[in-house]
């Protein structure tokens, strides 16, 4: 990847890598356990959901931005029941 | 540690797709009530984007672009907007993702990115700084242009997309701005 370094270092970019995490599932599970109405509504993100024996066609649907039906796909959940 | 779900390590560890796990009770945490199984589900990928925001150090009041509106441009969009950020603009190629994002209240302002390639690197570059100066042209909340943003969170990959984020971002306080990549 080409990066303009020239125009970063004169706007006084800093480029920082996110590529973990450490320390995070405490305040996470804080932050999403708020029922603020003004705030994010997590529970929208999961749009789709398969049972494990569907678990190809919930891998297929994730890599695509649209379903069938042209209704959008973020976060597919396999749903894993104990028989 | 192994960590279940990550692919870059090779032989591939046994992943998630499991009715049960053993797991050690020290890396444990339990859900509290109202939290479904299936938001459960997401506080991996929103553990990566809480790194991603406690990494920005963000100035009081900041005003914040995130590029891609996919789960993990909104789960980066979401930690911003909880943890203060003022203003936070969600970039994407798709209208109907920017939009759910803003309906949602995942972020507060939504701008759809023009499809335009270069065919060279200087091209790509100059379609890039447009892109940023309209990104710039995006109302604040306090009216007016949000002109720069104080720091821009790259969950595209696309290199368009990098270069738009550090055309944006400028001199957001005495430690200058940052782009997440």
């Amino acid at each position: 990847m080409t990066v303009p370094l020239g125009a970063a270092a004169l706007r006084e970019v800093d480029l920082r890598g996110v590529f973990r995490y450490a320390n995070t599932y405490p305040e996470s599970i804080e932050l999403v356990a708020r029922k603020d109405p003004d705030g994010p509504d997590f529970e929208k993100l999961v749009t789709h959901r398969f049972k494990l024996e569907d678990s190809e066609k919930a891998f297929q649907l994730a890599g695509k931005t649209k379903d069938e039906q042209g209704k959008l796909v973020i976060k597919v959940v396999i749903e894993a029941q104990e028989s | 540690m192994r960590f279940r779900s990550s692919a870059k390590s090779f032989p591939h560890f046994q992943g998630t797709l499991q009715t049960r796990i053993n797991q050690k009770a020290e890396w444990c945490y339990k859900l509290p009530s109202n939290v479904s199984l299936e938001v459960g589900a997401l506080l991996e990928p929103t553990g990566v984007a809480l790194h991603a925001v406690r990494r920005a150090q963000l100035p009081q009041g900041a005003t914040v672009l995130v590029f891609g509106a996919g789960a993990v441009g909104l789960l980066c969009a979401a930690v911003l907007k909880l943890r203060g950020a003022a203003c936070v603009v969600i970039a994407d190629i798709d209208e109907g993702r920017v939009s759910f994002a803003v309906e949602n209240r995942f972020a507060d302002r939504a701008f759809v990115v023009p499809m335009k390639r270069g065919s060279t690197t200087e091209e790509g570059l100059e379609i890039a700084k447009e892109t940023a100066k309209a990104i710039g042209e995006v109302e604040g909340k306090q009216g007016g242009a949000i002109g720069e943003v104080d720091a821009a969170f790259e969950c595209t990959g696309v290199p368009a997309c990098v270069h738009s984020s550090i055309f944006v971002s400028a001199f957001a306080d005495e430690r200058g701005s940052r782009v997440f990549c």
